[in-house]
């Protein structure tokens, strides 16, 4: 008994775990569904989870994303920020051996996954992020050894700007290499691009639906069903998870215009795709993660009925291209903002919200980093 | 930056009314030119000699002007070109026609895309524009794009489509001329690079004579101290404005100052604060105090 459960545990830790400190304490888990590469269970409710790609994006939106849940990204004004998120996504994906959809209008898939960035692996540590996180436990220590007159204070924890859960369940990546196509090999890979699925002179709107969104509805559909990640036809082999990732959804590439009219003549096509696509979500173990340019919407009302259907929100906002501040403060130490505009309540009353408001993000060649920005 | 723009697939130069951009696309078109690349020109808006006016000849044979300037709307069934054509297999079966090498080096230049959207769905545009940006043939387009004519949405879907969107406007006028050549432009660039971050400069230039690109420097460097001053003398006018008007003195004259205020209000303030209140009371009119009734006699 004690021996299923230690050959169990071991299981549930994802490959390329680098312990700063791994203890020799672990929870038992006894769920069958906890033994998928990649993903843990959450602390809060139990629900399974899997990893952005970002560790501190995980720790935002309370500890990672929940699989068959929808992550929306509004993007920032020219997609810069959004697409590296969108990357890492897929690169943790990747890593973790779940399989891939990419979707993409604008770019042929093919070129987003060859330039995924490569990952920071146990063998190879990389000194410097390591470094890092070492760096702020140690000064951490340090400040605590050094109170002699405030002893009661010491246990304290001193105020951490970088959020980061403890425990390694995501990777680091380093944007500027990307990733080797040996690792992408063994990862099923699924495209889907406007351009080959639909011929150009056809009308993309038959009606009152838009044949690009139900093409790759339909493409979904038979991914999921084919690869059996609804239980459709029990797998053979172990369980895993489909990531899908669809870029610009509601551009003008997509056939919909909803970024260019303020009275769009087919207002309702987008908010239908999203609305099967959760369905077929809530019914598979798959995780979503979809960009929207919620900036070019010019309806408000479109942009809440999009907020709504999706399970947790994040936009993001840089302070390159924003209008509104221009504080030289501001640009030194962040390049952006992140704002978390909805987090879901799954199976529970409410939801894990952090104290912080104001988080801001930083993009370093290793590291993405989001901080609690104090001025 | 202004060399970065060369590197750029799809390069979008907006402008407005109130600054043409006219003149820094035909620069750029000498320039590619210059590269010894083949341009193929689609002009909406200007024919072909004024177009072509002003360019070095020599390169004028790497030029290539399809014409949908003189019948645009196939009225005299003689246009060569209209905006209706513009979809990806007739643009790549134009730039087919002329004779080019076999290497991908093919510039289109849009003069102007406005013309295209305002007679095709703007969907279509969009994919027929992703397409010959990311196909084989052409190497890069630039497009002119007058935003006066289009629904921002339409504008944002188009630059949100480019990879690099220079934005023109009209310098404001500086005091001093520092050069001898008087700004153009200021020129807005912004410039989305592979690792995703998003670059936004500011900068002055001037297209010369021979239509090559002067740039001219930042605006934070130019002008700052003049906008310094105009800011006082607002702030000194209203002051001034203020003292001259009559009734002005008397609105002044009502606040009272803190030291012209009553003595012991002023000292009890000054005193430190020993977490006590003091309460001043001086007796109004409608007080009576009586001396005889023993409940005026309280002290508290």
């Amino acid at each position: 008994m004690a021996a299923s459960c230690c050959t169990n545990m071991s299981a549930v830790l994802p490959s390329g775990n680098v312990g700063i400190s791994s203890t020799s304490f672990h929870k038992k888990s006894r769920s069958k569904l906890a033994s998928i590469p990649g993903t843990r269970p959450s602390v809060q409710n139990g629900q399974l989870l899997v990893s952005t790609g970002v560790p501190s994006l995980d720790y935002v939106i309370g500890g990672g994303l929940a699989v068959g849940t929808l992550l929306l990204i509004e993007e920032d004004q020219y997609d810069g920020y959004s697409h590296v998120l969108f990357k890492y996504f897929l690169a943790e994906g990747a890593v973790c051996g779940h399989s891939i959809f990419v979707a993409s209008a604008r770019e042929h898939p093919g070129d987003i996954l060859q330039n995924l960035p490569a990952p920071l692996l146990d063998d190879v540590v990389n000194a410097e992020t390591e470094e890092e996180i070492v760096n702020i436990n140690q000064s951490v220590r340090e400040h605590q050894d050094s109170m002699k007159i405030a002893w009661r204070y010491q246990n304290l924890p001193k105020m951490q700007t970088s959020l980061a859960s403890s425990s390694r369940f995501g990777h680091y990546f380093d944007v500027s290499k990307s990733m080797s196509p040996e690792m992408l090999y063994s990862v099923s890979c699924h495209n889907f691009y406007p351009g080959n699925e639909v011929s150009l002179d056809s009308v993309p709107m038959i009606g009152n639906k838009n044949t690009v969104y139900m093409k790759l509805l339909q493409s979904i559909q038979r991914v999921i069903r084919n690869e059996g990640f609804d239980g459709a036809c029990p797998q053979k082999k172990q369980k895993n998870i489909l990531r899908i990732g669809i870029r610009s959804l509601g551009s003008a590439l997509w056939g919909d215009d909803i970024c260019y009219q303020d009275n769009p003549e087919h207002v309702h096509s987008l908010t239908m795709f999203l609305y099967a696509l959760r369905g077929l979500l809530r019914t598979s173990l798959t995780v979503c993660i979809i960009t929207v340019p919620a900036h070019l919407i010019q309806n408000k009302a479109i942009m809440s009925r999009i907020v709504k259907l999706s399970d947790t929100v994040v936009g993001l906002e840089s302070f390159n291209c924003s209008e509104k501040r221009t504080n030289p403060l501001y640009k030194d130490y962040h390049e952006g903002l992140l704002h978390v505009y909805q987090i879901p309540r799954l199976n529970s009353l409410m939801c894990d919200v952090s104290e912080a408001k104001d988080l801001a993000f930083k993009l370093k060649r290793k590291l993405f980093t989001i901080e609690n920005l104090y001025l | 930056a202004m060399f970065q723009v060369r590197s750029a697939v799809f390069l979008s130069v907006t402008d407005t009314a109130d600054c043409g951009g006219r003149n820094l696309l035909k620069s750029l078109t000498q320039a590619a030119l210059q590269r010894e690349e083949l341009v193929h020109v689609f002009g909406f808006e200007v024919s072909e000699f004024e177009f072509t006016a002003g360019l070095k000849n020599e390169d004028k044979w790497r030029l290539v002007f399809h014409d949908a300037y003189s019948d645009p709307l196939n009225w005299d069934e003689s246009s060569s070109f209209t905006p209706l054509q513009f979809t990806t297999q007739d643009v790549l079966a134009r730039i087919g026609q002329a004779p080019n090498e076999d290497s991908k080096s093919v510039t289109l230049v849009l003069d102007s895309l406005s013309w295209v959207l305002l007679h095709n769905p703007v969907t279509l545009v969009c994919q027929t524009l992703q397409q010959l940006f990311s196909g084989l043939k052409v190497k890069r387009v630039v497009a002119l794009l007058h935003t006066d004519l289009h629904e921002q949405g339409v504008v944002g879907s188009v630059c949100h489509l480019a990879g690099t969107v220079v934005m023109v406007a009209p310098a404001p006028k500086r005091p001093s001329a520092e050069t001898d050549v008087e700004p153009l432009a200021l020129a807005t660039i912004v410039q989305r690079k592979e690792s995703g971050k998003v670059i936004k400069k500011e900068e002055y230039f001037t297209v010369l004579e021979d239509f090559n690109l002067k740039v001219l420097g930042e605006p934070a460097q130019l002008s700052r101290r003049p906008e310094g001053k105009e800011e006082e003398t607002a702030q000194v006018g209203i002051l001034r404005a203020l003292r001259g008007w009559p009734q002005g003195q008397r609105l002044t004259n009502m606040f009272l100052l803190f030291f012209l205020s009553p003595p012991p209000r002023k000292s009890s303030l000054l005193q430190p604060q020993a977490n006590q209140g003091h309460i001043f009371y001086e007796p109004d009119a409608a007080d009576d105090v009586d001396d005889e009734d023993p409940d005026d006699d309280l002290d508290i």
